[in-house]
């Protein structure tokens, strides 16, 4: 196809060579222009948002002193700003996430793109990608009806609405993403590599581990770090299993006590604040620490890809 | 591999069997990665049980019927007007408001990314780019109700836009997909083996001639599969719809007046007080399984593109 098109290109030359030329890089100009502006686009638009972001929510650190902000009480209609309850509450379930989500999309990954016969694989890919497409809301009203009912019976908890439910349910959620991307970089590493494992005597597991696995890396990361984006940025099905108690949570039996995390705090409350008020400030003020945590969070991983990733072409290449 | 140094194969040579070894760890590790494919699988059809059960009481209900769902323009619970329309089009409007967003601006990103930027900006850029798929969307949502809608009221009038419209959600939920289509169809553009890039500047192609008359269609299955993924993203989104495109089914085209989508829809009645067994109540499973069948179609769309325009190497 490209074959046909480039000969096609070399009969279609003008013999004005001169104004050809000028013509094709003018528009060139332009188009590549284009490309580039939509390339930067994105900084604008987390720039566009981090602004306001701050605009709606940087006044709070002059209404409300910090020393209340990094209390352990959160309770608004008394003025209580403690915004550390929600933190801790959105990390427990966010990691708790992250902890179901990486192993098990990984591992689905691996078994779809090196393990599964070519016919499962034709039902599993699918499989996954419609239960990515699912949305989030349908999936947390099936996680108050039958999900948290039957983990508040078979784990004998007062309340099924707990920190350990959000993390399954958003770990779920996470997982189609994670196991959509990884795989589709599991399946670009070229077979020869696979076949220079074999050659050495390598196990089917050793291949995948020493060799396939570091070579996607990449968009294995990639991978995780957009279903746990998705995870941390998910509001709706948190907001419905987690219970909704601003609870401090640090040892690990808060894990089955109900939390609050940060998304849902803004998404419950926001509603029913007047605008400009203090209450109001503060829940953007909340978005805004939520922004620089996925940021870092973010800037960390991205990071740790780029030091592997040129360990990984060392090695390989 | 650490037995497969020449002292341990020479060690190893005279005790050496051809029989294949049994290998326990392997085994439970396959075992595991096979239940781990299989659970998903468990997931869906579980999920297909509950909302198909559930959405059943609802059409055996007195006052509802399927094909008047499918076919009336009026989504009045309260007087049992179950017709979907209303519903359907706002979320379509959401959906083609933030496709028009996020396609265009996605495939600019992915080829700059792919075929333009030095490493070092790609890896600012991208990073950049994963931070917008990782902000909560009830901050894309307020940020659609008090800074975009603003903006089109500025625009366009005060008299036109209302202050819940469907365009504000739309224009977000773009910049909210634009990192899942950009990063997909990069994927997809990177992994076009280099000969072929190769073979057309050899040919005398630009840089530009390559990226888009080359590289494009040979990526095409996956940027399709990426823009899918996309629009099922987009049907499915419903916190930024809840917040800015407006409460109440509204029959409308206009993205400047506020309709409720599906979505939004099973967000406000179930935020309510609901009683179990109501038909509010069993109306939110027709609509996720409504909501469900779309997905699967979409699906079965792209899949079915995939297959089309697949095209191999090596």
């Amino acid at each position: 196809m490209s074959l046909n098109w480039a000969l096609s290109l070399s009969y279609s030359i003008n013999p004005d060579y001169t104004y050809m030329k000028s013509e094709l890089t003018w528009q060139e100009f332009i188009i590549t222009r284009a490309i580039k502006a939509s390339g930067y686009s994105a900084i604008v638009f987390v720039a566009l948002i981090f602004f306001f972001l701050l605009r709606e929510g940087l006044p709070t650190l002059g209404e409300v002193s910090f020393s209340n902000l990094v209390s352990t009480r959160w309770y608004p209609i008394e003025d209580y700003f403690g915004i550390v309850p929600l933190i801790t509450g959105s990390l427990i379930v966010t990691i708790g996430a992250a902890l179901v989500a990486i192993p098990f999309g990984i591992g689905t990954a691996i078994y779809i793109a090196e393990i599964a016969p070519r016919w499962m694989r034709e039902i599993l890919k699918p499989l996954v990608e419609l239960l990515g497409g699912l949305p989030s809301v349908v999936l947390g009203f099936l996680g108050i009806l039958v999900f948290s009912p039957w983990l508040r019976v078979f784990l004998d908890l007062p309340t099924g609405l707990t920190a350990l439910t959000g993390s399954l349910l958003l770990g779920g959620i996470a997982v189609p993403t994670v196991v959509s991307v990884a795989e589709d970089a599991l399946d670009t590493v070229p077979r020869s590599y696979r076949e220079g494992a074999w050659a050495l005597g390598a196990t089917k597991w050793q291949t995948i581990w020493r060799v396939t696995l570091p070579a996607a890396r990449s968009g294995v990361l990639t991978g995780v770090m957009l279903g746990v984006g998705r995870a941390i940025g998910e509001t709706m099905a948190v907001m419905m299993v987690t219970g909704n108690a601003p609870v401090l949570a640090l040892s690990l039996g808060s894990l089955f006590s109900p939390v609050r995390t940060m998304t849902a705090t803004i998404a419950a409350e926001m509603g029913e604040v007047a605008s400009g008020s203090v209450h109001y400030h503060t829940l953007f003020f909340i978005g805004l620490v939520l922004f620089l945590i996925s940021l870092a969070v973010n800037v960390a991983a991205s990071a740790v890809v780029f030091r592997s990733k040129k360990r990984a072409e060392r090695i390989l290449s | 591999m650490a037995e497969l140094t020449v002292k341990n194969l020479e060690k190893k040579a005279s005790t050496i069997s051809l029989r294949r070894k049994p290998r326990w760890g392997e085994t439970i590790i396959q075992g595991l990665l096979f239940f781990s494919g299989f659970f998903s699988i468990f997931i869906t059809l579980g999920i297909v049980y509950e909302l198909g059960k559930e959405a059943l009481l609802f059409f055996q209900m007195p006052g509802v019927d399927l094909l008047a769902t499918l076919t009336t323009t009026e989504w009045k619970p309260h007087v049992n007007k179950f017709g979907i329309w209303p519903l359907l089009t706002s979320t379509l409007m959401t959906t083609l408001i933030a496709m028009a967003i996020a396609i265009p601006l996605g495939m600019g990103v992915a080829v700059y990314l792919s075929e333009y930027a030095i490493p070092k900006v790609r890896s600012t850029l991208k990073p950049i780019l994963e931070i917008l798929a990782g902000i909560p969307t009830i901050v894309y949502g307020y940020f659609a109700l008090t800074f975009m809608t603003p903006l089109l009221r500025e625009i366009f009038g005060k008299d036109v836009v209302q202050i819940y419209n469907t365009g504000s959600a739309g224009l977000v939920m773009g910049i909210l997909i634009l990192p899942l289509i950009s990063s997909m169809t990069e994927d997809a553009l990177s992994a076009v083996p280099r000969s072929l890039r190769e073979a057309a500047y050899a040919m005398g192609a630009t840089k530009l001639e390559v990226a888009l008359q080359i590289v494009v269609p040979a990526a095409l299955s996956g940027i399709a599969a990426a823009i899918i993924v996309g629009i099922s993203r987009a049907v499915g989104e419903t916190m930024i719809v809840a917040v800015a495109a407006g409460a109440g089914p509204n029959f409308t085209f206009s993205p400047f007046i506020g309709a409720e989508t599906i979505t939004g829809h099973i967000v406000r009645i179930s935020g309510g007080d609901l009683s179990y067994d109501s038909i509010d109540y069993n109306s939110i499973f027709a609509l996720g399984l409504f909501l469900f069948i779309i997905t699967l179609v979409l699906n079965i769309i792209s899949q079915a593109i995939v297959r089309r325009f697949r095209e191999v190497y090596e």
